[in-house]
């Protein structure tokens, strides 16, 4: 007999109940306290959401705040490629940034910020802040890879003496990658809320951060929920581009 | 110009593995390596990959010999080819024309590499690893159970396709099966348990 379901859809179905089970249970609760100012419900933040997108400003904040929250996960993801491979390689650096990074990942968020505003100003605050979340993560992770590499490939390659580059490529990276990619798929979610975060402190003209702080200040809940909506999104539709990108990353170099 | 190990000692956490082992591999010969389990063979063959150093005595005629080896394990990148593992470790661009005519001379098929290595089974695996060191330009071929997990019919092609490539090569072989090395024609080391 035919089977006309398959795992992937019944997984699919389950998400979409689950989706479903808390929107009722969210809808549910909005109409038991029976103030928007408290609790708006899931139809007016739709209807909210739909008259923000059609506005130009909506584009202007999302525009800046992806453009340096992206930014900052770029050069923090290159920077902690490179020290991890540094530290890889040099033990005594490794030493050195171990107290480091452990620091970096235990302060809170907020902290950082307010120590930053003394340095950078308000517009670019998400840069340094989303930097030093993500910094690392992306850090430990590809030092964990390498620390994961086949002892036994590496020997393999130094019998057969086969050159530096090859066994970055084909042994290094393979093993490394995963660690990088589960690192980029948590940090990216920490660059968005730090980023953000830093915004609402910073509050600079043209940002996601900002149009979050006026909603508070203004009481418009509908705003700060559409908005919330709005960073969950993004967030969600970068880590699947990224995600995606980095597959066809690996399937081009394992073509070559 | 024959490798001459003299007076070889190796233990691993206080259990003597080598002791005071002593013999000549002659040039262009095949040479196994043969005994129990656990008397060191591969950790012999470990010390003329350079993977490990003896704890005393000393190794002549070594030199800076270009390598070549088949592992106990085979050791691939399991998400890439047959094809792409051996061009791994050859020199330049990718020649999948001879890496591919090793491979078939090895009794695979073009089924067999087309995709990656970790859906092969352990003898197609091994005959992989096989043909990789073959097709490396090698001065000393060192095999460790190159013909583990072959069945009797697939062995018998595969060692007369060794025993013709190997023609005149200086090969170290370690094997559990004395007629391996009778077929080969090699000379025979056995090592035995160190008191």
């Amino acid at each position: 007999m035919r089977r006309f379901t398959t795992k992937s859809n019944i997984k699919w179905l389950q998400s979409t109940l689950a989706v479903g089970f808390w929107l009722v249970v969210w809808q549910l609760y909005s109409d038991h306290l029976g103030q928007a100012i408290l609790m708006v419900s899931p139809a007016l933040v739709a209807q909210t959401l739909w008259d923000m997108i059609t506005q130009p400003m909506f584009w202007q904040a999302v525009g800046g705040s992806c453009g340096r929250i992206l930014w900052a996960f770029g050069l923090a993801a290159v920077a902690g490629v490179v020290l991890a491979v540094t530290a890889y390689g040099l033990y005594p650096v490794r030493a050195l940034l171990s107290p480091l990074m452990l620091v970096m990942k235990s302060i809170p968020v907020a902290s950082f910020v307010l120590v930053l505003l003394f340095y950078v100003s308000a517009k670019n605050l998400a840069v340094p802040a989303a930097f030093i979340m993500v910094l690392p993560i992306i850090y430990t992770g590809v030092l964990q890879g390498m620390d994961a590499t086949d002892p036994q490939l590496l020997e393999m390659a130094r019998v057969f003496r086969v050159p530096v580059w090859r066994r970055i490529v084909y042994i290094y990276a393979s093993q490394v990658l995963p660690f990088f990619a589960s690192a980029c798929s948590v940090s990216l979610g920490l660059a968005w809320k730090s980023g953000v975060a830093a915004e609402v402190i910073g509050v600079p003209a043209g940002s996601i951060g900002e149009r979050l702080y006026k909603a508070k200040i203004y009481l418009m809940t509908g705003e700060l929920f559409a908005w919330t909506l709005v960073i969950v999104l993004i967030s969600l539709a970068f880590e699947y581009i990224f995600k995606a990108l980095l597959r066809k990353a690996v399937r081009t170099m394992e073509a070559r | 110009m024959d490798i001459v190990l003299n007076g070889l000692y190796k233990s691993f956490e206080g259990k003597m593995v080598l002791q005071n082992f002593s013999c000549r591999l002659r040039e262009g010969r095949t040479t196994c390596i043969t005994g129990p389990s656990g008397v060191g063979k591969t950790t012999l063959l470990r010390i003329l990959m350079g993977l490990e150093q003896p704890d005393a005595g000393t190794i002549e005629g070594l030199g800076t010999r270009r390598l070549s080896a088949v592992f106990q394990e085979e050791r691939f990148c399991e998400n890439l080819t047959a094809v792409r593992n051996i061009g791994l470790v050859l020199p330049g661009r990718l020649n999948r024309p001879l890496i591919e005519d090793e491979l078939r001379a090895l009794s695979l098929t073009d089924a067999d590499f087309s995709g990656p290595v970790r859906e092969l089974s352990g003898g197609m695996r091994r005959r992989v690893a096989l043909a990789r060191a073959l097709l490396v330009d090698y001065d000393l071929l060192l095999l460790d159970e190159p013909l583990k997990g072959l069945d009797d019919a697939v062995k018998a092609r595969v060692m007369a396709h060794l025993y013709e490539r190997t023609a005149g090569r200086t090969v170290v072989m370690v094997t559990h099966d004395l007629r391996e090395a009778a077929e080969l024609g090699a000379d025979i080391i056995t090592l035995e348990e160190p008191q």
